[in-house]
């Protein structure tokens, strides 16, 4: 397997006396395609929060290339080379579409002068036509695609997108399927938090399964989808 | 940067301008009343910067500007510098002073921060009050040369130094507006989690906020002794400076430049008038009906309001 790329450890997460997470490992190796998988309120957005410092976490570490970067800041972070997408979106309301992207591209992405760059990934997430509008005038559809590109445009080695595919069209999953394909192909590892189970069978290359703050499950999406234990999980008993 | 620079010219081409305009009517009152929306001018676009780049509403814009004020009486009593040579220094202090706020209150959110920035200014009002190097709550007198060399009088000359400080307040405005720092505070006031996923080292740049702002209204605050040759507490640290450096960014319009600029000359020259024609305490509240009137009806100010104009208009033709 190749080398890890953010390495977490026996993550946990309260809030008050709620266990969101409980000792939840999570890897991804350099290159790799993740499917993270869940039934509502398990812990996904929560484990996403605490790697990349939205939420702190209350045990465990996160290492990313090497170097722990759990008590860092969100930014910091980010610069580093994880990046996300927000479940629900939060655009930067007084801005246009474009200047959604470039802020990210400014601060995070190494780009000098938010120039050139913005119209290629709006193109790649389908936005390019509203680039001048406000994103206060976004569908809800568009605005999970404009945090795709807030994110990629943040230049990670990294990109974890959380349930980005959430409402759209069939014909639209394809689309941002082969975008997120080619991303991973220029060498961006992927974590895709997904509840569309044919897009996450079609992306990932391992899947893991958390259930209220466990990982129950971890490996071969062929396999870790026949796990008895997934199935109650998903199905009820 | 060239671009600024062209900016900074024409701004000051246009205040050669309003100079030759009131030497021209040469008299002292116009020089009175221009020092006073001159500095509310600095004050608004100070304020403007943090309350309204930033979005974080500052109710202590009293404290920086007193910090400047009492920074002269300080001079005045001691190294009896020349104005010019304390305004940096009133600037560098109240400056010091926004870091020291940033530091302590920027964890807080919206309203418990401007509770923040309004306790600062209670507790420095105090603070003045039980110092009786700079008079306490009695006052002190500064007197003010009388001539100057170039000016006709030391009040020309207050009100020219003003002008030359509200035009370098616009600029720099102007600039951080439309520089990375002033994309990366828009981002903030926006949302401020996002702007950190999105990269922005939010607390670093609220901190380069609320030190710049502090430091512009610092530097208003220096030459009011020498305007005003008497200054004590309750006259510094008044409702009016508070209540006008934040409702003349509001009116005009706070997502740029020009809208304090607008509020500032607006307000300004009314309460100005209303001085004069009817008497000083109508001016707060006619500052206070407008800005009610305004963040209900038109939050966007007005700037907001002529953008929308324009577009109605454009769309009308075309
Ligand atoms: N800030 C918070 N404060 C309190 N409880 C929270 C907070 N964030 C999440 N939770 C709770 O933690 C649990 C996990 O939430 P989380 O959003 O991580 O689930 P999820 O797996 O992403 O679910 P979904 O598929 O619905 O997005 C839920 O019970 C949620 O109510
Ligand atoms: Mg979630």
């Amino acid at each position: 397997m190749a080398e890890a790329i953010l390495t977490a450890t026996k993550i946990d997460k309260r809030f008050g006396g709620f266990i969101a997470l409980d000792g939840v490992d999570f890897t991804v190796a350099a290159g790799e395609r993740v499917g993270l998988l869940g039934p509502n309120g398990s812990g996904k957005s929560t484990l996403v929060n605490c790697l990349t410092g939205a939420l702190r976490n209350d045990g465990g570490e996160v290492v990313l290339l090497g170097r722990r970067i759990d008590r860092l800041p969100t930014h910091q972070r980010i610069r580093r080379g994880i990046a996300r997408t927000f479940q629900v979106p939060r655009p930067f309301a007084s801005m246009t579409v474009r200047e959604n992207v470039e802020i990210a591209l400014l601060y995070a992405g190494g780009a000098t002068a938010a120039g050139n760059e913005a119209p290629a990934i709006l193109d790649q997430v389908g936005l390019l036509q509203k680039a001048d509008q406000s994103s206060r005038s976004l569908t809800q559809v568009d605005l999970r695609k404009l945090e795709l590109a807030r994110a990629m445009a943040a230049r990670p080695r990294l990109l974890i997108a959380d349930e980005v595919m959430a409402g759209l069209s069939t014909a639209e999953v394809d689309e941002i399927l082969a975008l997120l394909l080619r991303l991973n192909e220029s060498g961006v590892s992927i974590v895709m938090i997904e509840h569309i189970m044919y897009a996450v069978m079609k992306f990932a290359q391992r899947i893991c399964v958390l259930v209220a703050g466990r990982k129950i499950a971890d490996g071969d999406p062929q396999a870790v989808i026949r796990d008895p234990e997934v199935e109650r999980a998903y199905l009820g008993e | 940067m060239r671009r600024h620079i062209g900016f900074l010219l024409a701004a000051l081409a246009v205040a050669l301008l309003v100079y030759l305009g009131t030497a021209w009517i040469g008299n002292d009152y116009v020089y009175f009343a221009g020092y006073v929306v001159l500095q509310y001018v600095v004050l608004a676009t100070a304020w403007n910067i943090l309350g309204g780049y930033t979005g974080y509403v500052n109710f202590g814009s009293a404290a920086f500007f007193a910090v400047g004020v009492y920074t002269t009486v300080v001079i005045h009593k001691t190294l009896a510098l020349p104005v010019p040579a304390i305004l940096p220094l009133g600037g560098l202090l109240a400056g010091i002073l926004g870091l020291g706020m940033g530091y302590l209150t920027l964890r807080l959110r919206g309203v418990f921060f401007s509770i923040a920035t309004l306790a600062l200014a209670i507790v420095l009002n105090s603070m003045i009050v039980n110092w009786s190097f700079v008079g306490g709550g009695r006052g002190a007198y500064v007197i003010r040369p009388r001539e100057i060399a170039f000016f006709t009088s030391y009040v020309q000359y207050l009100f020219v130094l003003m002008l030359v400080l509200a035009t370098l307040a616009v600029w720099i405005a102007r600039m951080v507006e439309r520089s990375r720092l002033g994309r990366g505070l828009a981002a903030i006031r926006d949302d401020e989690l996002a702007a950190e996923a999105a990269g922005v080292p939010t607390l670093k740049l609220k901190l380069i906020a609320t030190t710049l702002s502090g430091f512009m209204m610092g530097v208003a605050g220096v030459p009011l002794p020498y305007f005003v040759t008497y200054v004590e507490p309750s006259g510094t640290f008044s409702l009016g400076y508070a209540v006008n450096a934040m409702a003349m960014p509001l009116i005009g319009g706070t997502t740029s430049w020009l809208g304090p600029l607008i509020g500032a000359l607006l307000l300004g020259t009314l309460q100005q008038v209303a001085t004069v024609t009817l008497s000083a305490t109508v001016n707060l509240l006619i500052v206070g009906i407008l800005l009610v009137l305004f963040v209900t009806l038109a939050p966007d100010g007005i700037l907001g309001l002529g953008r929308a104009i324009v577009r109605r208009v454009r769309r009308r033709d075309g």
